[in-house]
Order: structure tokens, then C-alpha cells, then sequence
């Protein structure tokens, strides 16, 4: 599929509009979205220990302002997720083990991406059995602002994470896992 | 109190004369080919539905939009710059398109876009790959209906099956142009090892927009 922008595999659609304006204008993450407060699930309140929050980084012109995911397994409750993004960096609301989500559609300040639905995008993923926190990568065009190491990459990420969940029960998940990453550097 | 009611009525004809414009605007009467010209009519429909209920509300969007298909304006790997307003087909519905012969006189055809919900973030490409010799005087070509099988969890095409409606395309085709119609049926080959080229070009605002390919 023909496409503008795109990760290495995921077949991307994305606007020409302004292309090379945009590239020329580092916007990255001078104004950001405030992140949604986590919303609240019908069932069980979903904790740290039955439900997972996963967080990345995707990488589109002058930062990510917005990126929106659908539930694809239908033995779960269907999703329709819009989540936390600014930076670059992209949090999920708590969600359970084996609901898979697939990238529908990225928007930076100029330029949106649309990914086929027949096409498998690398940011397409399940949630892992195991609860708690998730990294789940970086992708796309990230490089040029977050083009350190995995580890540093992930840090950056929690920051975003816990300023998200600040105040609940994620709080001190999150901060262990980043003195976890800290003293493993 | 005249005067009121003379502005709603007028604003009440004014708002038919507008909807009958748009409803013709959907729905133009086929024209007669001319020169070497030739009305394609063929067919697009889902095996089985999708989980509708549920990726509607995955997709955050309404469960009664109608899934759409959209052809190439081009045969043989052509393009489709999308206008506004542009029809689509409604997938199981009969299209009726008008593409110019190459030299050679065979119709080649790369496939189509399908939107489920109608929406252009949610397509997958259909590959068909036909190719079909059309011999002289043709003017309406039948080449068959296409029952595509998605996988309800994933949307990847398992199968692309062919069948020959060629009386009720018939059928369609003179309820739209008359009875001055001759559908030709030609034995219709897919060319499955080719890539598809032909693209779409998706106005977002003014100047700009995306493109995007079959395959």
C-alpha cells in the first residue's frame, strides 16, 4: 500500500498534505495533549494486579497528538480506545489479558495515518497474562527525538505514564519499575 | 404570519429540490459506451457479515452504516481521484462502470478498495487481477460476482470466490439502460501471481489527501 509515512512493515495511509513543510517544523511535543484521566471500566475497578496499562512511543511529524486503537478479540467486550498521547508517547487505560488491540489511526499535528485493517501493524498488540506494566516499544519515526537506548526510551515513557496515574494504585508500580530501569543502567 | 409561512415553505421546497439533487447525484443513470468504451458490470458482496455489533462499537462507529466498495476509474492499474461527493457502491449491490479499452481489447482489472462502515480508515484492498478479451461491437461486459471471505477477527482475505449471476446482472442492467443493452459474458482468467497497482487518492481538505493501492 502506497503510503507517506509509514513504520518498516505496517502498511501506513497517510495525508501528503504539507509533507515536507512539516518536516522542516520540530513541533515535537512544544504543546501537549493532558492526559486523560484513566477511565473507568465496567466490572471489577481494574488494579495493577488483574489488569495491565501498556505505554510506547510512536514516532509522527511534529509529535503525536493523537493515536486510537480497537478491540479486535471478540470473546472480550469490544474497545474503542483513544489513548493518552503527547511526545511521542502513547498510555492505555488498565486493560486485561488476552484483549488484542489494533492501531486504527495516528494523527501528528499535520499529517494522519490510517492503517489498512488487513495489514498487521507493528504497534498492533495483546495484552500480555501477566498484570502490571508494559512497554511495548518505539516505532515509527521516533528517531530524531527519543534515539537513545531502549531503556532510556522506556524511562521517558513512565514519566508520561506516571504523570497519568498519579495518585493511584499504578503510582507505586510505576515508580518501581523506574528505579528498576535507573539501577539497571 | 404570511410572510413566515410563505419562508417555510419555501425553505421546505428549497430542502426536497436539494434532496432530490443529492439521491440523483448517487444514483446517475448509466450512459450508452461510445467509441471503444465498454460498461463493466460485475458484483462485490461479503461471504458473512462481520461481528457488526461489535466492531462497530471497537471502531467507534454506527453499526447501520452500510459497508462500500469503490472501483478504479481506470482498468488495467489505473487511479481514482476521488471527488466530493463521490458515489461508492454498497457491497453486495450490482456496479456499473465505464472504462476505455487498451489496444489489445482485453479488460484488465486490478480490484477494488472495500470501506466497512463506509469509512475510508477501515478498508482493506481486493485484489482481483482479471483479465478478459472483449471482442468487437461489446459494449456491456458481465464479469461476474465476487464473494470475498474475510476472517472475522483479523479482516484478512481467505478467499476470493467467483460466481457467474449473469442473469440477474442482466436483469439489472436493462431495469437501468433498457432493453437497447447486450451483456456480453467473456470467459474472465485471474492473473493471481501479479501485484495490483492501481491507487485511490483520498481528499482529506482542499489540496491535500493520501493514496493509497490494492495490494
Amino acid at each position: 500500500m502506497k503510503t507517506k509515512i509509514a513504520g518498516s512493515r505496517a502498511r501506513v495511509l497517510a495525508s501528503v498534505a504539507l509533507a515536507a513543510l512539516c518536516a522542516s517544523i520540530c513541533l515535537c511535543g512544544c504543546v501537549s495533549m493532558p492526559p486523560p484521566a484513566p477511565s473507568v471500566s465496567e466490572g471489577p475497578a481494574r488494579t495493577p494486579e488483574n489488569s495491565s496499562v501498556c505505554y510506547g512511543i510512536y514516532g509522527i511529524e511534529s509529535g503525536l497528538t493523537y493515536i486510537e486503537f480497537a478491540q479486535m478479540n471478540t470473546d472480550f467486550p469490544p474497545c474503542n480506545m483513544q489513548a493518552s498521547a503527547s511526545s511521542m508517547i502513547w498510555v492505555t487505560k488498565p486493560i486485561v489479558a488476552g484483549e488484542r488491540y489494533k492501531l486504527i489511526k495516528v494523527r501528528g499535528r499535520r499529517i494522519t495515518a490510517y492503517f489498512r485493517l488487513n495489514a498487521a501493524s507493528e504497534v498492533d498488540f495483546t495484552v500480555p497474562s501477566e498484570p502490571g506494566l508494559h512497554y511495548m516499544g518505539a516505532h515509527g519515526a521516533y528517531e530524531e527525538k527519543y534515539g537513545g537506548q531502549p531503556v532510556e526510551m522506556e524511562l521517558v515513557s513512565l514519566d508520561a505514564v506516571l504523570r497519568m496515574y498519579a495518585g493511584t494504585a499504578w503510582a507505586p508500580v510505576i515508580q518501581k519499575r523506574i528505579e528498576e530501569l535507573k539501577n539497571a543502567k | 404570519m404570511r410572510n413566515n409561512r410563505m419562508v417555510k415553505i419555501g425553505l421546505i421546497l428549497a430542502l426536497s429540490a436539494l434532496c432530490a439533487l443529492s439521491a440523483a447525484a448517487r444514483s446517475p443513470t448509466p450512459k450508452r459506451p461510445i467509441g471503444n468504451k465498454v460498461m463493466i458490470v460485475g458484483r462485490i458482496a461479503l461471504k458473512q457479515d462481520i461481528a457488526r455489533a461489535f466492531y462497530a462499537k471497537s471502531f467507534g462507529v454506527s453499526a447501520d452504516a452500510a459497508d462500500t466498495y469503490l472501483l478504479p476509474n481506470k482498468a488495467c492499474r489505473g487511479s481514482k481521484r476521488l471527488n466530493k461527493g463521490e458515489a461508492y457502491t454498497n457491497v453486495g449491490d450490482f456496479f456499473f462502470i465505464t472504462y476505455t479499452l487498451p489496444k489489445d481489447r482485453v479488460f484488465r482489472f486490478d480490484g477494488c478498495l472495500l470501506q466497512f462502515f463506509g469509512k475510508k480508515e477501515l478498508m482493506i484492498g481486493v485484489p482481483l487481477r482479471l483479465s478478459c478479451p472483449v471482442p468487437e461491437g461489446v459494449k456491456y461486459l458481465y464479469i461476474g460476482t465476487y464473494v470475498i471471505d474475510v476472517a472475522n477477527n483479523d479482516f484478512v482475505i481467505r478467499d476470493i470466490q467467483a460466481r457467474d449471476e449473469y442473469d440477474l446482472a442482466k436483469e439489472e442492467l436493462l431495469r437501468r439502460v433498457g432493453n437497447r443493452a447486450t451483456l456480453f459474458r467473456s470467459p474472465v482468467s485471474q492473473e493471481k501471481d501479479q501485484r495490483c497497482k492501481s491507487s485511490f487518492f483520498f481528499p482529506v481538505d482542499g489540496t491535500n489527501g493520501f493514496w493509497t493501492t490494492i495490494d
